[in-house]
């Protein structure tokens, strides 16, 4: 388990409410976007051709599988047009297209928090599938 | 003349990238000492997470797999090549990720099943050409049974090849080639695919050490001619 004892309310209040708190959970209902945000969590920074293997590997890793060249081009093909674009927009990453650099973006601290707990969640309820 | 040590060092050239994401320093990947891939690590965050390691070649991605569907490799379920089992997609992709990894200290048990893979896939086909190398004359009367009923249930044309002049069970719609020396302390399986080089696949391995071999299963239709063309020169 991470180390995250309960979500510290304090850090949410004045930060998830209304509009952003609806666009920060758009983004993470979906499991493209929570993988690719946990990467990050211990990562810095990641090439998008990377993020797009890492997305595909583990996903199908927590659900007992292998993956092929197809499905990482479907994934990074995703990635690139959507999902990217949707973190971008609420903050979560900076993506620097020149240099073809994934980094956090200026709100993912304020939502680390949440990020880790839903990573310990999403794990242990794969733990306990097997 | 390239004989099977070619053929394994042309393999050995062919490099690929193994990246393993994990949260744990130590992983399954390093007990399979494959000697053509570099091996690279990743953390991943957390203490637990499911890790998976990524195969990339020249053109990147090649295909992933999970850890522990990873470690089914190091003691694999031995199934008949007839067996349905075989045919689960999990199972199957284990080989077909990890083909043209040259492996530098596989077991027999693992030779058996990827061999099974390859039997699976002729047996499924049901024609074509199955050569199989055999160490020891001791090896031909273990596997008799199921040759037997390869050669009586299916059209497969089935070639058998050993070192020695032992005597081995005869066995009907079988052609034996004995006193082949190319196949000495080597294991070799080779299907020609039946006229579709998507099912051609071959094992190539060197017994090194007791129960420790050199080699490697392959897909390629290319690799698996070379085999072919190798054995008809062998068997002189």
């Amino acid at each position: 388990m991470m180390t995250h004892g309960e979500p510290s309310r304090d850090r949410f209040d004045g930060f998830l409410h209304g509009a952003a708190a609806d666009e920060v959970f758009r983004v993470l209902r979906d499991s493209h976007r929570r993988f690719a945000l946990y990467f990050l969590l211990e990562h810095d920074s990641v090439s998008l051709a990377e993020l797009a293997d890492v997305v595909t590997g583990w996903r199908r890793a927590n659900s007992h599988g292998t993956a092929t060249r197809a499905d990482r081009d479907r994934v990074y093909t995703l990635l690139r047009h959507q999902h990217v674009p949707a973190m971008e927009a609420a903050g979560l990453v900076a993506y620097d297209e020149a240099n073809d650099v994934v980094e956090s973006g200026d709100d993912a601290e304020s939502v680390g928090d949440l990020l880790r707990w839903a990573y310990d969640v999403e794990f242990r309820t794969a733990e306990a599938n097997r | 003349m390239t004989t099977f040590s070619d053929l394994i060092e042309s393999i050995e050239r062919r490099r690929q990238t193994l990246v393993v994401y994990s949260a744990d320093e130590e992983t399954v990947v390093d007990q399979f000492d494959a000697r053509n891939a570099t091996v690279e690590s990743r953390r991943l965050p957390g203490d637990d997470p499911p890790g998976f390691v990524v195969i990339r070649d020249r053109e990147g991605f090649v295909g992933s797999i999970g850890l522990a569907e990873l470690s089914v490799l190091l003691e694999p379920p031995i199934y008949r090549p007839w067996s349905d089992e075989i045919d689960d997609a999990g199972y199957r992709a284990l080989f077909e990720l990890l083909d043209n990894t040259l492996f530098a200290t596989l077991e027999r048990r693992q030779l058996l099943a990827a061999t099974r893979e390859i039997e699976n896939r002729a047996w499924r086909v049901g024609e074509g050409a199955l050569h199989v190398g055999f160490e020891r004359a001791g090896a031909i009367r273990q596997q008799a049974p199921v040759y037997d009923r390869l050669a009586d249930e299916t059209d497969l044309e089935i070639h058998v090849y050993w070192t020695g002049d032992e005597d081995v069970p005869e066995l009907e719609d079988v052609a034996y080639h004995e006193g082949v020396d190319a196949v000495e302390d080597v294991w070799l399986v080779a299907y020609d695919g039946g006229g579709n080089d998507l099912d051609a696949c071959a094992l190539l391995a060197e017994e090194r050490a007791p129960n420790e071999y050199y080699g490697f299963w392959t897909y390629d239709s290319e690799i698996v001619a070379e085999m072919f063309t190798q054995l008809r020169n062998g068997d002189g």
